[in-house]
This record gives C-alpha cells, sequence and structure tokens, in this order.
C-alpha cells in the first residue's frame, strides 16, 4: 500500500517528489492501459474458449501470431517514437521473403553459386537494410511526410516483388524447397523451434499429453526468441542509452532537440533501417519454417504494426511510447486476431469486426488512462 | 466501315502472313496470385505455336472499374480476339459488349460462366466453382469424411465460397467455413484454434494450395485424424500429396483457361466462325497420389 505520512514516520523536502508511493507511481507508467487491456482479454478468451486459447499447442499457436506480430510492431513503433511512420513494413516482408526465397531456389545473384540459408538471409538483409537508408535519407533531405514517402516503397516494393517473382521464378510463389530447417542450424534459428525446456517441464509435470498420451508440443516458435530478443534491445537503447533520449527528443521537439545537438537525421535514417531489419527477421521465421514464400506475404502488416502500438499506448503525435505497452499491445492484438476461432458459438468471419472494436475499445481506455496520469498531455 | 476494315484486314491474313493475328487477355488479379502466371503462360504458348501476337494485361489495383477501362482501351487498339476474365459482369458487362459490338470475339474464361453470353462473349472456358466443391465433397464423403470445416482465405471472394458450398453440399452439411486469412503463421494457427475448439471435425477443405500445406501442419501438431482435401497445385501440397498427409487437390487446369481461348479464337477467325457448342469445363480435375509425381513436375508453371 502506499506509503503515506504514518505518524511514525518523519518527513522530509525530498518526499514531495514521491507522493503516492509504489503503486501510485506504478500507475504512472505509460504502458498501464496497455497492460490492463492485455489482461481483460486475456482473461475473456481464456473463459470464452473453455481454456483452450491457452492449452499446450494453443499458448503455442498464440504466441507464434503475438511474436511475429510483435516484432514488427517494435520497428513501428520506435518509429512513431521518433514521429515517423513507416508504411513500407508488409512490402518490405513481401521482398525480404521472397529474395530469400528466390535465393534458395535459384542461387545467388551474379552467378555466385547456390546458397546457403546464412548467405540467403545476409544478402537480403544487406538489401532490405539499404532500401531502409535509401527510405531515411529520402525522409530526411526531401522533408516530405514520411508517410507519402514509406506509402510510395508500399507499393514499389510489392511490384519489385511481384516483377522479380514473375521474370525469374515464372510464378509468384515458391514451394516445397527442401525442409532447410533440419539441415542447417541458422535456419533453424528463425524457423525451428525454442524454450524446448519449457513444454519439456510441463510434461513431466504431468500436463502436454497428446491425444496418444506421448509428449504433444516439443517447444516454442524460434520467432519468439526473436521477438524477445528485439523487445529487449529496444527496451535498453530507449531507456537506458542516451540513443533513447535522441529518439525520444526527436519525436518531441525536433527543432529544440536539433539545438540541443541531437543528430535528429541520423536518429530517423537508423530508425528506418531497424524497421527494415524487423521486417526480414519476420520474413526469415516464415521462409525458414515454411519453405515457402509468395508475393502477398505480408499483405497489411504495415498497419497491423501501428495499430499494435497504438494499442501499446504509443501516441500518434511522437515522444510517448514504451516498449513494454508495444509487448502488451502485441499480445492483445495477436490474442484477438486468433481468439474467435477457438470459440465455436462464434462464426470465424467476424473476426475483423472483433478487431475493429477491441482496436477502438483499447485505444479509448488507453487515452482515458495516459491522460489521467499525465494530466492531459 | 468497321466491317470492311474488319472485312480487309481478314483477306490480308489469309493472303500473307505478314498482318499477324493479334489477341489481347485482361484478366483480374492484382499480380501477386501464383494462379494467373499460369493461365498467361498457357495463352503465350499457345500463341506461339500458332504464330499469334499476344498481349496480356491486368488491373493492379484489383478494382473493376480500371479492368473495364483496360478491356476498352484493347478494344481500341482493334485486336482480332478478346479474352477476358469475368468476376463482376456488372461492373464489366459494358466494356465487353462494345467490344462484341464492335466485331472483335471476345472469350471469357475462368468465372462468370453464367453471365458469358450476356455480356456478348462467344464461349466461356472456366471451370464451375460449385461444380468443383461437389465433386471434392462427393469424394470426400466416400473416403469417410462425416463432418468438415472449409479453410477459406479470402471469404469475401465469392469463387472461393462456392467451392465451400459445393463441398458442403455434397457431405449433406451446414456451411461451417472460417476465415484464415493469407498470413502462413495465421493459416496454421487458426486451423489448429478450430480442430482444438470442436475435436469432432474429422474433415477439411482448403480452398488454396498455401492454406493446404498450413493447414497440413496445423493437423500434424493438433495430432488429429482428418481428411484434408485442397484445392489448387503449388510444389508442396504434391509433396504432401505424396506424403499421404492430403488426400487429394482439386486441379482448376487453369493452362487450358489460357491456351484453349487462343486456339478457339485463332479457329473462329480462320475457320468462318469454327466454334464449338458447348462452353468448356477447364477442371475439376483430381491430382491424388497415383498422379502426384506426373504433375508435381509442372505444378506452378504450366498446372
Amino acid at each position: 500500500m502506499a506509503a503515506q505520512s504514518s505518524l511514525g514516520v518523519t518527513r522530509s523536502e525530498a518526499d514531495r517528489l514521491r507522493p503516492g508511493g509504489r503503486l501510485a507511481a506504478l500507475a504512472r507508467r505509460p504502458e498501464v492501459g496497455a497492460f490492463v487491456v492485455m489482461v481483460v482479454v486475456i482473461v475473456s478468451i481464456a473463459v470464452a474458449s473453455n481454456g483452450q486459447a491457452f492449452n499446450a499447442l494453443g499458448l503455442k499457436n498464440n504466441l507464434s501470431i503475438i511474436a511475429q506480430f510483435g516484432i514488427i510492431a517494435i520497428g513501428a513503433a520506435l518509429l512513431m517514437i521518433a514521429r515517423e511512420y513507416d508504411l513500407s513494413i508488409g512490402s518490405m516482408i513481401g521482398f525480404a521473403g521472397m529474395s530469400m526465397a528466390m535465393m534458395l531456389k535459384w542461387g545467388l545473384p551474379f552467378g555466385l553459386g547456390p546458397a546457403t540459408p546464412a548467405s540467403a538471409f545476409f544478402l537480403t538483409l544487406a538489401m532490405t537494410l539499404a532500401i531502409g537508408w535509401l527510405i531515411g535519407t529520402i525522409v530526411v533531405r526531401s522533408g516530405l511526410s514520411s508517410f507519402i514517402v514509406t506509402l510510395s516503397f508500399l507499393f514499389f516494393l510489392r511490384g519489385l516483388t511481384e516483377v522479380c517473382f514473375r521474370a525469374i521464378n515464372g510464378s509468384t510463389q515458391i514451394s516445397g524447397l527442401p525442409d532447410f530447417k533440419e539441415t542447417s542450424a541458422f535456419a533453424y534459428l528463425f524457423g525451428g523451434e525454442a524454450f524446448g525446456w519449457f513444454y519439456d517441464l510441463w510434461f513431466l509435470s504431468g500436463g502436454n499429453v497428446n491425444r496418444a498420451g506421448a509428449q504433444w508440443v516439443t517447444g516454442f516458435d524460434a520467432r519468439l526468441a526473436w521477438w524477445f530478443v528485439v523487445a529487449l534491445l529496444a527496451w535498453l537503447v530507449l531507456s537506458r542509452t542516451q540513443v533513447g533520449n535522441w529518439i525520444y527528443a526527436t519525436g518531441d521537439n525536433r527543432e529544440a532537440a536539433r539545438a540541443n545537438g541531437v543528430p535528429v537525421d541520423k536518429v530517423r535514417i537508423g530508425l528506418f533501417m531497424v524497421s527494415a531489419l524487423c521486417a526480414t527477421i519476420f520474413a526469415a521465421c516464415q521462409v525458414f519454417e515454411t519453405n515457402t514464400a509468395d508475393a502477398a506475404k505480408g499483405n497489411l502488416k504495415e498497419l497491423e504494426a501501428i495499430a499494435i502500438a497504438v494499442v501499446g499506448g504509443t501516441l500518434m503525435t511522437g515522444g510517448y511510447g514504451s516498449i513494454l505497452g508495444v509487448v502488451f499491445g502485441a499480445v492483445t492484438f495477436g490474442l484477438v486476431a486468433n481468439a474467435v476461432f477457438f470459440i465455436p458459438a462464434i462464426d470465424g468471419s467476424y473476426y475483423r469486426v472483433f478487431v475493429g472494436v477491441v482496436l477502438l475499445a483499447a485505444v479509448f481506455l488507453n487515452e482515458r488512462v495516459r491522460k489521467r496520469i499525465t494530466g492531459g498531455l | 466501315m468497321k466491317m470492311v476494315l474488319a472485312l480487309a484486314a481478314a483477306a490480308v491474313l489469309v493472303g500473307s502472313a505478314a498482318h499477324a493475328e493479334r489477341i489481347v487477355m485482361v484478366t483480374h488479379t492484382q499480380g501477386t496470385d501464383p494462379f494467373w502466371p499460369v493461365v498467361e503462360k498457357g495463352a503465350r504458348d499457345a500463341a506461339k505455336a500458332l504464330g499469334i501476337q499476344f498481349e496480356y494485361n491486368f488491373p493492379p489495383s484489383g478494382d473493376m472499374a480500371d479492368m473495364a477501362k483496360l478491356i476498352e482501351a484493347a478494344t481500341a487498339t482493334k485486336p482480332d480476339g478478346l479474352v477476358v476474365s469475368l468476376p463482376d459482369p456488372a461492373a464489366l458487362g459494358n466494356a465487353i459488349r462494345k467490344a462484341a459490338a464492335a466485331g472483335i470475339p471476345v472469350i471469357t474464361i475462368n468465372s462468370g460462366l453464367e453471365q458469358s453470353r450476356a455480356v456478348g462473349a462467344i464461349l466461356h472456358v472456366g471451370q464451375p466453382e460449385r461444380l468443383a466443391g461437389k465433386a471434392a465433397g462427393e469424394r470426400a464423403k466416400k473416403e469417410g469424411a462425416k463432418k468438415a470445416l472449409c479453410l477459406n482465405q479470402e471469404a469475401f471472394n465469392t469463387a472461393l465460397v462456392e467451392r465451400c458450398e459445393g463441398y458442403f453440399e455434397s457431405l449433406g452439411q451446414k456451411l461451417n467455413m472460417i476465415d484464415v486469412s493469407n498470413d502462413v503463421a495465421q493459416i496454421r494457427t487458426r486451423t489448429a484454434a478450430a480442430l482444438q475448439a470442436d475435436p469432432s471435425i474429422d474433415a477439411l477443405l482448403a480452398t488454396g494450395p498455401h492454406v493446404c500445406e498450413a493447414a497440413a501442419a496445423a493437423v500434424k501438431a493438433v495430432g488429429a485424424k482428418v481428411h484434408l482435401s485442397c484445392f489448387d497445385l503449388s510444389q508442396g501440397v504434391m509433396k504432401l500429396i505424396k506424403e499421404g498427409q492430403v488426400a487429394f487437390t482439386i486441379d482448376q487446369q487453369q493452362r487450358l483457361q489460357g491456351y484453349l481461348p487462343i486456339v478457339f479464337l485463332h479457329l473462329y477467325n480462320t475457320g468462318a466462325g469454327l466454334l464449338p457448342g458447348a462452353d468448356i469445363p477447364s477442371g475439376p480435375g483430381f491430382v491424388d497420389a497415383k498422379n502426384a509425381d506426373k504433375v508435381q513436375a509442372l505444378a506452378g508453371v504450366d498446372r
């Protein structure tokens, strides 16, 4: 409970910096709204699905969707904190997926011989980072809104993906590649499983049993680990380093930040590259898991990433947001996107209606909480 | 005047090979669908074999009004034949009727069988989707399906819904369909969720090849014994059929939808209106363990 001025405590001037106490301090954090929404969603889905959504496979599958949303949402949120948008995320996913699958099927470009999962990934990453740099540079140099610049890259990259597929592959999908995650540790890192011990322990303690009585699920999808890594790094940078302060300052008041020596342009270009990196990780996880790629991969994901950032408490106007909030937002959005399929009573085609309602409700709740805390920022 | 020009063109065509026959194809794809390149290649192969000049166009926006504009633009170039897909007869009807009125023979392909004549086309080549769904349902029933679920990646696409409806008609069940989205990870998790939510489901129909592959992974993860059948082909689906995880897939044989109209238009133009007496169903063809090997070599390119 709040440590109020009970009689035995001597008060000092410094107490004025800590009005309230631990609970009140907790309630002032930017992610608290997102947290409340997340808890409500988790509990209601657990009840409505009879716990199905969180049994061994349900948990794995839900976290798989949450993680892939979470990875791109962090890239989008960092950009939004710096008051920029990236609408090219979805097309970047399509481009990266196409690039990797194409190299694995047809070999490296310029006759460099057959590709390994690692060479395909890093060559693709080099390209996507270069495109991210280009987007950032155009935004910074031209002074155009990043909304417009990345919108044009949304079309450009999707078109390029399609053209490359048709010109080189003759078909807009690649399917039936060898199962690289069986033979390559690098591919397993993206498309394999992680945290197997969790499910081993679950099995040993009596749960996680399939219909045949053996151990059911053997591990989470690897993208969960990637989500943790990306989130942890982003959180460290944002809340523990000078670069983090630069990002907030860039989004809050760009001219003041520039006047104070913050390398505003470099920060923005760097963040567009981070967003491209997140999209590439997303694509690598899908390509190496399913050994397929198609030209429509990642369609509309840019809007979902922005939606998650907003549900997570990131402000559309920049300068405000937290990684923990975005993590909560990803959990909320990922669950809602899958939830109705666990509930036989609801026709599956209602899920978009459901997503829309929850999105709006979450943002409203978030705003109320945030305004109460910040005094109407 | 147009008549005279057309006659003159025909005369030149018969008289010398200098004026090549020219056919334009306009279809509804946003370019990302792996289905249409197979149709395009079929048409190109036919055109090459017959020495016909061939042009292909599609509206990248997916907007039917844009597609109507493309058909009008193609009509303005006075081709010797027009091949169009007909997903929305109301939006495209006028443009096609104008082409027909200008004396250009039009063949409709893919969807739009019922409206083909009404918009002025001389023939339709396509797969009646409901019929294909019914064929899938009949076979699934014979192979022991009792309670089914249809996995649809575009629940607002009437052709895909008709596949599901036909399937359930044969099974004698009420339509039970979920929208699985086009994201391969979500297809897998949503299918697994639905299978867990209702363990009595013993049959799945996937209305696309990427849905099929992801659904097979979901069935494996849940550990359910499910009769899985699919629509359309990919290398991955072929592999699953050979491994026994997928019972069969319905092949719409869309190469025929590209190849045949070119041949028919050529015969129509050079044979005084030579024309088959009925519309051509390009599918359904079945691909199962028996013919998977042969089809696999061509999947995604010619099949």
